[in-house]
């Protein structure tokens, strides 16, 4: 036997003892499991929901007990075995697995093993739906803190996989007593060529991202209340949308709501960022007008509102007077029209849907692509329902004029900041059903009827992820692209000076 | 004729008698040879008991105030910044501090072990040996000088960090020495690359050393590799971090090159803070220069040797000492938590009793919390030294941070409890003290899903599961929480009503105005004690009345506390807006009002300060003392 012989030999047993040892470790359909009626705990909670084509493995922890679990997940012909009591699908066989149950179903029969025997529990199933989602969503992540903040992220997700980057990371920049708050990203038209994020204190301005090109601005002028809040780009028109505030908050000493974040002033302005403009577009001051919105045309601007009685007061007093009426302060819905060749818009709003009238608060209006619904929050009282576990999603029907809870997508604690796919088929939002305190994003389906699914939990490789990760997701966004800058150059950027933005009191 | 082997045998002795010949006296004497091993030995046990004996207390917070969690999100979470690794094993190290005794033999002896790194990478001459020494003390002076820091300090796992990251440093500077120069050109910039996002600065003390060693250590080498070596060690140096730069999204520009320092304030007063660091890097400055090829030196004369080590010894320790923080107040906090931890309020008391000097509003809060658990708040308030010594420290504490929490907690206070346990989580970093009150305040308020959460993460760590365990069985439970020693005193406070509200991070202030001016029908009778403890505290007459007559409601058929009727009666005297006339104060709270008033009308003319020595043996345990002596008290 020569010498290149042996080394055949010997590969070729390495080969076939690494073939046995992973046949080994791949997971083995029990036979003859007894059948069991209950169903299996799991955690995220994934049985029955509906999912897009495109999303990374869906896993889950088996939370009941057992001393070996296999789970399978079948289509037709096409089976994925997964073993353990963390479920972590192999995302390949996962992939091959969503392809073939596109717009059907796929089984997830949950075995686990007692003592010598194997138990089958009550399968259950996954809705593969043939729509698909947008490849990447963005989001802030941030502490559930009230008034410190350290690192604050802005983060983008391919949806298809489990990656996580960072858009910009404020400890770049600054830290501690030095710190920098960064808000509000957004983009147009579900692009990333064009957009926008906030940053606060050191160094801060709305830094732009305008056709690929970056730019810092400083919205703040003398004429409004304070530089852009809550922003909206128009998806047509080179224009962008703010509310601008007077915020502060106050804290509930018994109530589980624990914070308020209330406005005392709010008016809402317009940015024309090619001519690096402001306007005011609305600014009673018996009105909170907040959370501007645009529908799919760019031609009329959806917002929120409520009426307050003043009384001519400002500052300290009127932050009194606010606290005291604050479960009396109530949003409504409306919308003006805008004329993009005049930047004018209509003097009396319509009102879209009046909350107050059922005594109850709706915020953050999003119009779907198609124009046909808007999905908002509606809560008890005030404005930052992610704090509020009244909290639920609603739409309103444009073209039928009703209005309904997506019954299946609320939980008994707070959902809001949510937004629409691209399609007008998936909602993405900010929930506190787990535990309270730290906001997850769920992916929900909506269908041509008007239906929202049962949403998932957005997958992490480790199921357990979330227990331990003490971050919250804060304003979701979908993206058809990845933000392509490094948080090195948004950083360089936002060293730099800011252009400061002309205020023009013409309408 | 001899064989083979004998002759080996003689010849080899002869080598070593020849060799032992040209030692010098000193090394000959093999008691003498493992002398510096010995006295870093030593040096460790002292240490180690200095610590155990008078830092327990501190050492056991130190732990409660980090966090090692063994999952791979947390290794990952550390491993975002430069010397993310030193976070990691300073964080798994800290744990040990559970037991304090084993946290701190796990120190002095990483400590030893890096004296002895020190003394042979360095190969310091014989007769100063002891100068490895000084590393060591300032290590150990960046742990003791922390004081009030301790709640500050944003370094995850600071209690070994810097030990970990200069024995790491000066282990590269061994190595790098022993290479030869091709091997230290493939050395240098691994070390550089690979060292920062592990070691971060302190990948750059070694570079430091690398340079310095260079050319005291290679004689050999020419003069242009030599050069070479220094500018790929700059080179990297500068380059490696700016490289990583990039990588790492969660450090400035600004503080690229100092990545991992504490976040000690650069202004005046706290500049001695930076001194440890300083003395480090100048370690890996000078001690190359102190290399010798032959480490026996001319240590040739035993007394003279000795002399300079004790020399070394007492001169490294008399500086050091001024770096180990003592100040009493703040130990005595240290031992109060711990006791309030377990629930010893007995405990608490003999602290605030036995602890000299004005104490801080905390140990002031402190004991009044222990003697309303222990239901003798009314009789015994001011029996225990009274005041408002600020914190020793070069910047302002507040409250919250140091025991604010727990005292939110007993409080009943659970949303500021759980606010601030978050605020400053965010702000320092997740610790199992945060993480505990953010359990119980969830799980007293009903927030089960909530206090899960919490009570999870606990039982990933290696000393808090049974903790967490113990806690978790009271989960939807509110029957058996009522039930709990620990839980229904607090309950008891858990009876007001829902309002908006801040406390501008003033705990005793926020809570005193608040147990002062709010009531309702569901109060309880510990609830009025808690009333009257705020009203005294405020020394608001109005307030003191409706909180007065509301306690003797509650209080019917019980005998009114001996404070209260001090109160009574000194406010009735002073306002006559109340009629005392008819209340029943007990003979010897009339008496020795009666006295105070006499020997006050005596002192007519003298100032306070004058007077509060001769008042305080004979009035310090009353209000009437409290009232016009304990003045201008300043709570954080």
């Amino acid at each position: 036997m020569n010498r290149t012989n042996i080394y055949r030999y010997a590969a070729s047993a390495a080969g076939l003892l690494l073939v046995a040892l992973l046949c080994g470790c791949a997971p083995k359909k029990p036979q003859n499991a007894t059948r069991l009626e209950a169903a299996p705990h799991l955690y995220p909670d994934v049985a029955g929901v509906t999912i897009p084509v495109n999303i990374a493995p869906l896993t889950f922890t088996i939370l009941d007990e057992g001393s070996d679990f296999v789970t399978s997940f079948t289509c037709g012909g096409t089976e994925l075995l997964a073993g353990g009591k963390n479920v972590e699908p192999d995302e390949g066989e996962w992939k091959t697995l969503l392809t073939s149950a596109k717009g059907k179903e796929v089984t997830v029969q949950v075995y686990r093993k007692n003592e010598a025997s194997w138990q089958a529990f009550a399968p259950f199933t996954i809705t593969v739906s043939p729509d698909s989602i947008d490849p990447y969503i963005s989001y802030r992540l941030i502490s559930p803190s009230y008034v410190s903040y350290e690192k604050l992220t802005l983060n983008q997700r391919e949806l298809a996989t489990y990656d996580e980057k960072e858009i910009y990371n404020n400890m770049l920049i600054s830290r501690g007593e030095k710190g920098q708050c960064i808000n509000c990203h957004s983009y147009k038209a579900y692009g990333t060529s064009t957009m926008q994020f906030h940053a606060r204190q050191t160094l801060g301005g709305t830094l732009f991202v305008i056709d690929g090109k970056m730019k810092k601005v400083n919205l703040k002028n003398d004429s409004t209340l304070s530089a852009g809040v809550y922003p909206a780009f128009n998806p047509c028109y080179n224009v962008i949308a703010y509310s601008v505030n007077t915020t502060w908050q106050t804290f509930h000493m018994l109530d589980k709501n624990k914070v308020e974040v209330q406005d005392s002033q709010s008016d809402l302005i317009l940015y024309d960022y090619d001519k690096n403009e402001i306007t005011t577009v609305r600014n009673d001051p018996n009105e909170l007008e907040v959370f501007p919105t645009w529908s799919p045309d760019g031609k009329t601007l959806y917002f929120c509102s409520a009426h307050v009685d003043t009384q001519g007061k400002t500052g300290d007093s009127l932050q009194i007077l606010m606290l005291h009426q604050y479960r009396d302060i109530l949003y409504n819905i409306y919308k003006v029209n805008y004329n993009p060749q005049n930047r004018n818009f209509s003097q009396y709003p319509d009102t879209v849907f009046a909350a107050s009238k059922l005594h109850k608060s709706a915020t953050f209006p999003r119009v779907s692509p198609d124009g046909h619904y808007v999905l908002f929050a509606m809560g008890d009282y005030g404005c930052f329902h992610i704090w509020h576990n009244s909290a639920d999603l609603y739409v309103k029907d444009l073209v039928n004029d009703t209005v309904y809870p997506l019954a299946a997508a609320n939980s008994p604690r707070a959902e809001s900041y949510h937004s629409w796919s691209s399609n007008g088929r998936w909602i993405l939002f900010a929930s506190r059903r787990d535990d309270g305190d730290f906001s997850r994003l769920y992916i929900s389906y909506f269908d041509r009827n008007g239906v929202a699914h049962k949403p998932f939990m957005l997958p992490q490789q480790s199921p357990e992820f979330y227990h331990y990760f003490y971050k919250s997701y804060n304003v979701p966004e979908f993206m058809k692209e990845p933000v392509r800058f490094t948080p090195q150059e948004f950083a360089t950027c936002l060293k730099g000076e800011a252009v400061k933005a002309t205020y023009n009191p013409q309408r | 004729m001899a064989s083979k082997k004998q002759i080996q045998k003689k010849e080899t002795k002869k080598r070593v008698k020849e060799k032992k010949h040209l030692l010098p006296p000193l090394i000959q004497a093999e008691r003498f040879r493992h002398l510096p091993l010995y006295v870093g030995a030593g040096f460790a046990l002292i240490c180690w008991l200095l610590l155990v004996v008078f830092e327990r207390d501190l050492l056991f917070r130190v732990q409660e105030l980090s966090l090692f969690l063994y999952t791979k999100l947390y290794f990952d979470q550390l491993m975002v910044v430069p010397g993310g690794m030193l976070s990691y094993l300073g964080s798994f190290l800290n744990q040990f501090f559970y037991y304090p005794a084993l946290g701190a033999l796990i120190m002095v002896l990483l400590w030893w072990f890096l004296y002895y790194a020190v003394y042979r990478t360095f190969k310091i001459p014989a007769k100063w040996a002891l100068l490895a020494l000084i590393p060591v003390l300032a290590l150990l002076a960046s742990n003791m000088e922390l004081g009030y820091w301790l709640f500050h300090i944003k370094v995850k796992g600071y209690f070994f960090y810097n030990t970990l990251g200069f024995l790491f440093a000066v282990l590269a500077v061994w190595g790098f020495r022993k290479l030869p120069y091709i091997f230290k050109l493939i050395f240098v910039p691994v070390w550089m690359f690979a060292g920062y996002p592990l070691l971060g600065v302190y990948a750059l003390y070694g570079g430091v050393g690398m340079i310095f060693t260079l050319f005291r250590v290679d004689e050999e080498m020419r003069a242009s590799r030599k050069w070479s070596v220094v500018a790929l060690i700059l080179l990297t140096g500068a380059v490696a971090p700016l490289a990583w730069y990039y990588y790492y999204n969660q450090i400035s520009l600004l503080y690229l090159y100092v990545a991992g320092r504490p976040n000690f304030e650069l202004q005046s007063n706290a500049l001695y803070l930076w001194l440890p660091y300083v003395v480090l890097l100048a370690v890996m400055v000078v001690y190359p220069l102190l290399y010798r090829k032959d480490r026996a030196g001319e240590a040739d004369r035993p007394r003279r040797y000795l002399l300079s080590q004790l020399a070394i010894l007492v001169i490294a320790l008399f500086i050091t000492q001024f770096y180990w923080y003592r100040n009493t107040n703040f130990r005595a906090e240290m031992k109060m938590n711990a006791a309030m931890e377990n629930l010893q309020w007995e405990k608490v008391l003999d602290v605030a009793k036995n602890t000299p000097g004005t104490p801080t509003r905390l140990m002031v809060m402190n004991k009044n919390l222990a003697l309303i658990k222990l239901g003798r708040l009314g009789n015994e308030m001011f029996h225990y030294p009274d005041g408002g010594e600020a914190p020793d420290c070069p910047f302002e504490v507040h409250m919250m941070q140091v025991g604010g929490k727990m005292l939110y907690y007993h409080y009943a206070k659970f949303n500021f409890c759980h606010r601030w346990c978050l605020e400053d989580g965010v702000e320092y970093g997740w610790k199992v003290d945060y993480l505990k009150y953010l359990a119980k305040c969830a799980l007293l308020s009903g927030e089960y899903d909530l206090s899960k959460k919490y009570l999870q993460t606990l039982e990933q760590t290696l000393f808090y599961k049974d903790w967490a365990q113990k806690y978790e069985k009271f989960l939807g439970h509110p029957e058996l929480i009522a039930k709990e020693p620990e839980f229904a005193p607090i309950l008891q406070l858990y009876c007001y009503d829902n309002q908006l509200d801040g406390d501008n991070t003033l705990v005793e202030i926020y809570l005193l105005n608040f147990f002062a001016h709010n009531s309702n029908v569901r109060n309880t009778k510990m609830y009025d004690d808690v009333a009257m403890m705020a009203a005294l505290t405020l020394k608001d007459i109005e307030t003191f009345w409706k909180c007065f007559f509301r306690y003797a409601e509650s209080h019917k058929d019980e005998h009114m506390p001996i404070h209260y009727q001090e109160a009574a009666l000194l406010y009735g005297t002073l306002e006559h807006k109340v009629d005392i006339s008819k209340m029943p104060f007990d003979k010897a709270v009339t008496d020795k009002f009666k006295a105070f008033m006499d020997y006050t009308s005596q002192n007519r003319g003298k100032s306070e300060e004058e007077l509060r020595p001769y008042y305080y043996p004979q009035f310090g345990d009353t209000f009437y003392y409290f009232y016009f002596f304990i003045r201008n008290v300043k709570s954080n």
